[in-house]
């Protein structure tokens, strides 16, 4: 099968990872990439031309290490003010018919006529379930009778014009995209098992600029979202509480930092060629507030949704997720065993200890593509029987 | 203006309130029913549309709540039609039959997936109507509240009050004078925004208080005359028979309406807002408008509006947002383009403290620009 790329491009840091899809479901990772972003901030840019170097920059590194000419890519969004809603579409059933993969589609179609509000681009559909007759739940209406059957289907659509700009990069250098995927869902994927899929799992994917979460519940996401709030705004809340730089602030949060309260003890740091002291108490209080705001944030939106009874494990995924004490401070809020993501990565260049967090969306988007090049191979197979018709649709998360 | 938004009324009971309304008023409402004779005479003023007629033959649907809502289902595509250009859809149901019943949550239904706001009335049957109606009635209004973004339920013993007690009340006087509550909380609307008063409660007010407002609402009126009108309109008000008032420490957010001839002194607003200030929670937001209509003269009419679920901190940009229960959407609507509506002294610093993310839209949450240090914000005191 042919080969898949995927781009993430991050507030802080744009990775890239090409791979080898197999008809068993698996896949190999061929090459993998990082750069340092540059013109993004909390999820959006700011300057296509330096945010366009740092994306074209790890395709170059992708290119040249899986050795092949990328001409298309799948692309990883967290920022564009990702929003979901729900649509429904329904099919009277002629009496004396039972319930076939036609009527789910036309039903589908039907979902699909609902106007996306202005100026929205979308970009997922998750069929969520069927209804029979406006009363009964069902995994599967195939075979069933029923007067008329509805599906709920979950739509994810981002800002036309903030997504535009990632897409205008790709295409100035002649790039098509594939599949537009949203690093809360996707994160999950790469985060967790089918079990804890089933069994109810929140993901957080704690990025740079931006934090987005998913629930899924039944294997089915019934929660997701994302706000611009990441790491930057912890590195910029140390800067401004200790009047230091934007690299002492960084070094600070990541060697001294912890989610939860600290006890006084004094840290030492170069600043203008003297030496600075501030309390790890005072630290610990900044980067609390802000981390324990955002958790609660999260904690808000699923309890207004009423979801919070159906959480049974919570992971916790990029590379926020290093940070000293967050699982901690997780179950403190939402009082459910919570877990560091930090799957491992089957590639040479990636050490096999090493804290592979912020690689969780990439992995999670490269299960969707594995999926979707089966079902190309499918599609192609059985191009005009009921396969063909049954696979095509949906979407892989 | 109040082209922007419409009154759909369903079923016998809300097709008599919408019509009433339509002729009361320039503003445009829609007649949906079953059965045709509850139509007639309606067309002047309004759209009407027989839903059903190949189920029905338009002699109603007898109570078959099942057959209505598979009419209901099949006529989704024109409710989309018919919600499209407007921005808020104000929906009057009396429920309890079969088209109210069944109808209405299909509609409420097409206008969540399309993003347009909704303002539910929902009449319930009296209960001397018999258990059979009422039962139905309860079922409904569980359908109706899961669609429905804000809603408020009248029942007909309430809103006749006095006239079952007293035995020689027609039944058409008891009627009007249930109907005549509720359409005077529509048209209070259309009289807000399309008359003169001064202060003035414009519609994105509605519109930002309805998405907001998700859940049930308290509607109370009060009107009186002469020398102490003011006091007696407050007294009668607060002391309504409907005990809308008993929900006051519940209120989340109250919209008030005054109307009054030219004559309405500037202290009788004082004292209506202060008064009903004193029955509602501490810091509960009053959102307040007045109508000054030339034949008004010498009386006060009081019409309150108590949101018992609406929560500030959804500052909606100024575009179509998706419904906030269920979305991202309800986070990213959030953001507020401007940033003067921070108010705080971070804001006021804002230039300084969130320079980092200066070229990006600030992230506005519960009044908060959450680009501020959180510790600034939440006072935490830092040797």
């Amino acid at each position: 099968m042919e080969t898949c790329v995927i781009i993430e491009v991050g507030t802080s840091f744009t990775r890239g990872m090409v791979i080898e899809p197999f008809e068993n479901g698996t896949y190999k990772i061929l090459a993998i990439a990082e750069d340092k972003t540059a013109g993004v901030k909390k999820g959006e840019i700011i300057n296509i031309q330096n945010a366009g170097t740092s994306v074209m920059s790890v395709i170059k590194q992708l290119s040249e290490e899986a050795d092949t000419t990328i001409r298309t890519v799948n692309l990883i969004y967290s920022g564009g003010y990702p929003q979901y809603d729900l649509i429904s579409g329904t099919k009277t059933i002629k009496k004396g018919e039972v319930i076939e993969a036609d009527h789910i589609a036309t039903a589908e179609e039907n979902a699909m006529e609902n106007e996306l509000p202005e100026g929205r681009m979308l970009t997922e559909v998750i069929t969520v379930d069927y209804l029979l007759d406006n009363e009964h739940f069902v995994e599967n209406p195939i075979g069933m009778v029923a007067n008329s059957l509805t599906v709920n289907r979950m739509r994810l659509h981002v800002d036309q014009n903030r997504i535009s700009s990632i897409l205008n990069i790709l295409n100035d250098n002649s790039i098509d995209y594939q599949n537009i995927y949203f690093s809360g869902l996707v994160s999950a994927l790469g985060a967790t098992t089918q079990q804890q899929r089933k069994e109810g799992v929140l993901v957080i994917n704690l990025g740079g600029g931006c934090t987005t979460w998913s629930l899924y519940i039944n294997r089915i996401p019934r929660h997701v979202g994302g706000i611009p709030i990441g790491g930057d705004h912890i590195t910029n809340d140390i800067l401004y509480a200790f009047k230091t730089t934007n690299e002492n602030a960084e070094i600070l949060k990541r060697t001294h930092g912890s989610a939860t309260i600290e006890p006084a003890k004094a840290l030492k740091f170069k600043q203008d060629f003297t030496e600075k002291i501030i309390s790890q108490n005072d630290l610990s209080k900044v980067i609390n507030a802000r981390i324990d705001e955002t958790i609660r944030i999260i904690y808000d939106q699923i309890a207004k949704a009423g979801l919070l009874e159906t959480i049974n494990t919570i992971m916790l995924c990029g590379k926020g997720a290093a940070l000293n004490n967050l699982e901690t401070l997780v179950y403190n809020i939402f009082q459910t065993q919570c877990f560091i993501a930090n799957p491992k990565i089957p590639f040479h260049r990636i050490r096999k200890d090493a804290p592979t967090m912020a690689y969780v969306a990439l992995l999670g988007a490269a299960h969707c593509c594995t999926k979707e090049a089966i079902q190309e191979e499918a599609r192609k197979k059985n191009s005009s029987g009921f396969f063909g018709k049954l696979f095509g649709r949906g979407s892989n998360i | 203006m109040h082209e922007k938004f419409i009154t759909f009324g369903i079923g016998g009971c809300g097709c008599t309130i919408a019509h009433k309304v339509a002729e009361l008023t320039a503003m445009k409402a829609i007649c949906i029913d079953t059965d045709v004779t509850s139509l007639e005479n309606k067309e002047a003023d309004c759209q009407t549309i027989l839903l059903g007629e190949d189920r029905f033959e338009g002699l109603g649907t007898g109570g078959d709540v099942a057959s209505a809502r598979m009419a209901a289902v099949d006529f989704k595509p024109e409710f989309r039609k018919l919600l499209k250009s407007y921005s808020l859809a104000i929906v009057v149901t009396g429920i309890g039959g079969g088209t109210g019943s069944a109808i209405t949550p299909t509609l409420l239904e097409v206008a969540r997936e399309m993003s347009i706001p909704t303002m539910t009335f929902i009449v319930f049957p009296f209960s001397m109507e018999g258990s059979d109606k009422n039962k139905v009635a309860n079922a409904a209004v569980s359908n109706i509240t899961k669609h429905a973004d804000i809603y408020c339920y009248f029942k007909n013993d309430d809103l006749s009050g006095s006239f079952l007690t007293s035995s020689d009340a027609s039944l058409y006087d008891a009627m009007a004078d249930a109907n005549l509550h509720i359409i005077s909380g529509i048209t209070m609307f259309w009289r807000m925004m399309t008359k003169p008063g001064y202060i003035n409660l414009d519609l994105s007010t509605l519109i930002n208080s309805t998405k907001k407002g998700r859940g049930q609402f308290y509607l109370c009126k009060s009107k009186a005359y002469g020398e102490s009108r003011t006091q007696n309109a407050i007294s009668e008000l607060i002391n309504s028979h409907s005990g809308v008032f008993d929900h006051a420490n519940e209120t989340a957010l109250a919209l008030l309406g005054i109307i009054g001839g030219q004559d309405l002194r500037l202290c009788e607003i004082g004292d209506v807002v202060s008064n009903l200030s004193l029955q509602l929670t501490p810091n509960v937001p009053i959102k307040l408008g007045t109508v000054i209509e030339q034949d008004a003269n010498g009386s006060i009419e009081i019409i309150a509006i108590l949101f018992k679920n609406w929560v500030e901190q959804y500052e909606s940009a100024p575009q179509k947002a998706t419904e906030p229960q269920q979305t991202i959407g309800m986070l990213t609507n959030a953001i507020n383009q401007t940033q003067g509506n921070a108010g705080s002294k971070s804001a006021q610093n804002q230039a300084t403290i969130s320079s980092k993310f200066t070229g990006t839209q600030p992230f506005i949450y519960n009044g908060e620009n959450l680009d501020d240090p959180t510790y600034l914000r939440k006072r935490i005191p830092i040797s």
